[in-house]
């Protein structure tokens, strides 16, 4: 994978990205994973987590890290340059009609789609995430419906006991106790350690 | 173009765009270095930095700083490095404060990527322990899409569009495509809803 094949790459992604980094993921997972397949599921994963758990922009970790682990410190360079090169020359024009682009009916309805490509996305991110904790494959979609209208066999999907309960004490945890995205992690770390131990 | 890059409010001096680029880089790179979450994390940071602390930008600026990260496509960190630093040393300070945000990512995950190359380990405790975060992952995730879920759908057409736009995504249609699909669609919700309010204006009259 070339140096001019990831800046491009992540220049593409930067521009479809409005409000936020995790809409980046899927785009991430179709690229890296499926259509050219440099990192295994699992390994994908676990640089996924990693960028989130270290500071700084999260999406901008990732590419650095996708950049580094391909071409070394001038794919890292690369990569990080194309998701931020387009912003910048984008904010700029946009500073200066800030007040008026935001009123525009054009700018207004690519706002209003592209919220609901955000939450489409992160549904996706999802599944994707819980293909490689809840359960112990990515969802086998065709497969599934076979199961439900003919009763075929689910070999090798089931659903993890372990990474189900943490999920879900995520999930409420942040509902109820407000608990910061990165406390939440720790401890699924620590519950994850210490769970498998148990079990 | 000479008044695209001369956004700053006020004349000031040789010396002191100098010491204002210095403090937007170095406070951009502290941020970038320590506060772990992402953009979203940063933007009260910014806020304390910059309007509380040095007075350099007021509340309405603040504010458009957030109206320029959820309307010009890209990482929230980048586009308010770049309005800030604008903002405060003309272009010369959001390039100052851009570098600053960059930096931190790449000195630490580089450093992480060469030392710790082996991205699937062997080791159970380490696999454990990261198939915990990812569980954690899956649900912190899930809040996300409630919360935006709750603020976008309020109706059952805007239920439909998401899950349509969630089956394209789950059928393998390329994310990119799918984002694309999603931005005339809202033109169209956007344009309909213009209709009706010109309509009931007409009625009035």
């Amino acid at each position: 994978m070339s140096s001019l094949f990831l800046f491009c790459q992540f220049a593409k992604f930067s521009v479809v990205l409005f409000g936020g980094g995790y809409m980046i993921i899927p785009l991430l997972m179709t690229t890296f994973v499926e259509e050219n397949p440099v990192f295994s599921l699992d390994a994908f994963g676990n640089l996924l987590v990693l960028s989130q758990i270290t500071p700084g922009a999260v999406s901008l970790n990732t590419a650095t890290w996708i950049g580094f682990t391909q071409r070394g410190i001038i794919g890292a360079l690369a990569a990080s340059l194309g998701l931020v090169l387009p912003t910048v020359f984008l904010s700029f024009c946009a500073i200066t009609v800030l007040d008026r682009l935001e009123k525009t009916l054009f700018m207004q309805g690519i706002l209003k789609g592209v919220r609901y490509a955000g939450v489409a996305m992160i549904c996706y991110a999802i599944v994707l995430f819980a293909g490689m904790s809840v359960f112990t494959q990515p969802v086998p979609w065709r497969r599934l419906v076979d199961f439900i209208t003919a009763g075929a066999s689910l070999q090798g999907f089931a659903v993890n006991p372990v990474e189900t309960v943490i999920a879900l004490l995520a999930f409420f945890s942040a509902l109820k106790l407000r608990l910061s995205m990165i406390q939440i992690m720790i401890s699924g770390a620590l519950f994850g350690i210490l769970l498998h131990l148990v079990f | 173009m000479r008044k695209l890059l001369q956004t700053t409010p006020e004349k000031i001096t040789k010396k002191e765009l100098i010491v204002r680029c210095w403090v937007l880089f170095y406070t951009f790179f502290k941020i970038a270095l320590f506060v772990v979450g992402g953009g979203l994390a940063m933007l009260p940071v910014i806020e304390e930095v910059f309007l509380r602390k040095h007075k350099w930008l007021n509340k309405k600026e603040i504010l458009d700083m957030v109206i320029l990260t959820q309307t010009v496509p890209g990482l929230i960190a980048v586009n308010a490095s770049l309005y800030v630093g604008s903002r405060i040393a003309g272009f010369i300070g959001s390039v100052a404060a851009l570098i600053g945000v960059m930096i931190p990512s790449l000195l630490i995950i580089c450093s992480i990527a060469y030392f710790f190359p082996d991205l699937s380990p062997n080791n159970p405790y380490i696999t454990s322990g990261f198939s915990g975060i990812r569980a954690a992952v899956t649900g912190v995730f899930a809040i996300t899409a409630w919360r935006l879920g709750k603020e976008i759908i309020h109706s059952v057409w805007d239920g439909l569009i998401i899950l349509i736009l969630l089956i394209l995504l789950l059928a393998n249609v390329y994310p990119l495509y799918v984002i694309v699909l999603s931005m005339p669609v809202g033109f169209f919700l956007i344009l309909k809803k213009q209709k009706k309010l010109f309509f009931k204006e007409k009625k009035h009259e």
